[in-house]
């Protein structure tokens, strides 16, 4: 009688474990993967150069310890991108005390968002450190990498603001692959989010 | 049916009607206007954020009210601010009355109707001042 039971609870333990060990493996890395001389060729963000909106030049050198999260914005935005900010406020305070991780917004319209104007706009919503940074720079090296981050952007005079991009927020390691995305217009899918980041930051520690 | 059976029932469906009516706004257009037309920079809560969208739910609400119908309809383009509201030309006044009243009776508690006639009054003295 005992062993009857003992078998079907064995698996279910089993199974059930399986499923935990799961959780603790460590996150993809995402987008398309290429075979090159047999060596498996991952996604990642390519090199860049921007400005910060304390003027200062930025470049994915200053990112080589650094994990970071990423969205694309423009200030006279009047669809997502509030709702995307509240998001990445949400992050930023989380995680305020956290030197390794960083945030990136990218600015979709650099010619009215220019460094003196995002500093005002950081300073507004309560960021007043480069933990949080808004970069803008050349309008065709933004909208390219943009599509390196999966975010669709482009010009639209019948969207609200003229533009029309996606609201994700995104997660990329030292190395610059992507490793997790939220939808930054649902506060739910963030806060799933947060356990990407504290598994990714968990990681980092150990090399 | 026994008298005390037939209360008892009674206090029961009054009990689930008045747990029903607990989440139901006064104004279910204005919330629906609010959520589409306002919520993206407000914030659904109505509570702004930081310093960049004002919060709608605020001590200064009542002074707010004589302006709100101007500024719903032809936007804050005028002042100095960072981030600047929109115009909304297609909301009718029907439907900023009916936003207003979510926002100042629902959203704040004060117990003050906006009538339309109001409402085109204040639109009235401002598209004159143009």
């Amino acid at each position: 009688m005992i062993r009857k039971i003992a078998t079907p609870l064995l698996i279910i333990i089993a199974s059930l474990s399986a499923c935990k060990q799961e959780d603790t493996s460590p996150l993809p890395i995402l987008g398309v993967k290429e075979f090159i001389n047999g060596d498996t060729v991952y996604h990642k963000i390519p090199a860049f150069d921007f400005i910060t909106q304390d003027s200062l030049p930025i470049s994915n050198a200053d990112f080589t310890d650094k994990l970071y999260v990423a969205d694309f914005f423009f200030m006279s935005c009047p669809s997502i991108c509030p709702k995307v900010k509240q998001q990445m406020l949400r992050i930023y305070n989380r995680y305020e005390d956290n030197s390794k991780l960083k945030l990136v917004s990218h600015t979709l319209d650099p010619k009215r968002d220019t460094p003196e104007r995002l500093k005002m706009y950081a300073q507004n919503l309560g960021v007043e450190t480069d933990k949080w940074m808004f970069l803008t720079g050349d309008k065709d090296e933004i909208y390219d990498i943009a599509e390196d981050y999966f975010v669709s952007a482009y010009e639209d005079e019948d969207a609200p603001g003229g533009l029309d991009h996606s609201g994700k927020i995104l997660l990329v390691d030292s190395k610059g692959h992507i490793r997790a995305f939220a939808e930054g217009t649902d506060p739910d899918d963030v806060t799933v989010f947060f356990k990407d980041i504290d598994k990714l930051l968990a990681e980092y520690e150990w090399q | 049916m026994s008298g005390s059976r037939l209360f008892y029932i009674l206090c029961l469906l009054c009990g689930i009607l008045a747990l029903s009516n607990c989440d139901q706004v006064k104004y279910p257009y204005g919330e629906r206007i609010y959520l589409r037309q306002c919520a993206d920079c407000h914030m659904d809560n109505a509570e702004g954020l930081s310093s960049l969208y004002p919060s709608l739910k605020t001590e200064s609400i009542e002074s707010l009210i004589s302006e709100m119908p101007c500024i719903i309809r032809y936007g804050t383009q005028d002042s100095t601010e960072l981030i600047k509201m929109l115009p909304m030309p297609k909301m009718s006044e029907v439907e900023i009355a009916n936003v207003m009243n979510y926002i100042v009776q629902d959203l704040n508690g004060l117990n003050q109707e906006i009538k339309l006639t109001q409402v085109k009054e204040m639109i009235q003295n401002c598209t004159n001042k143009k």
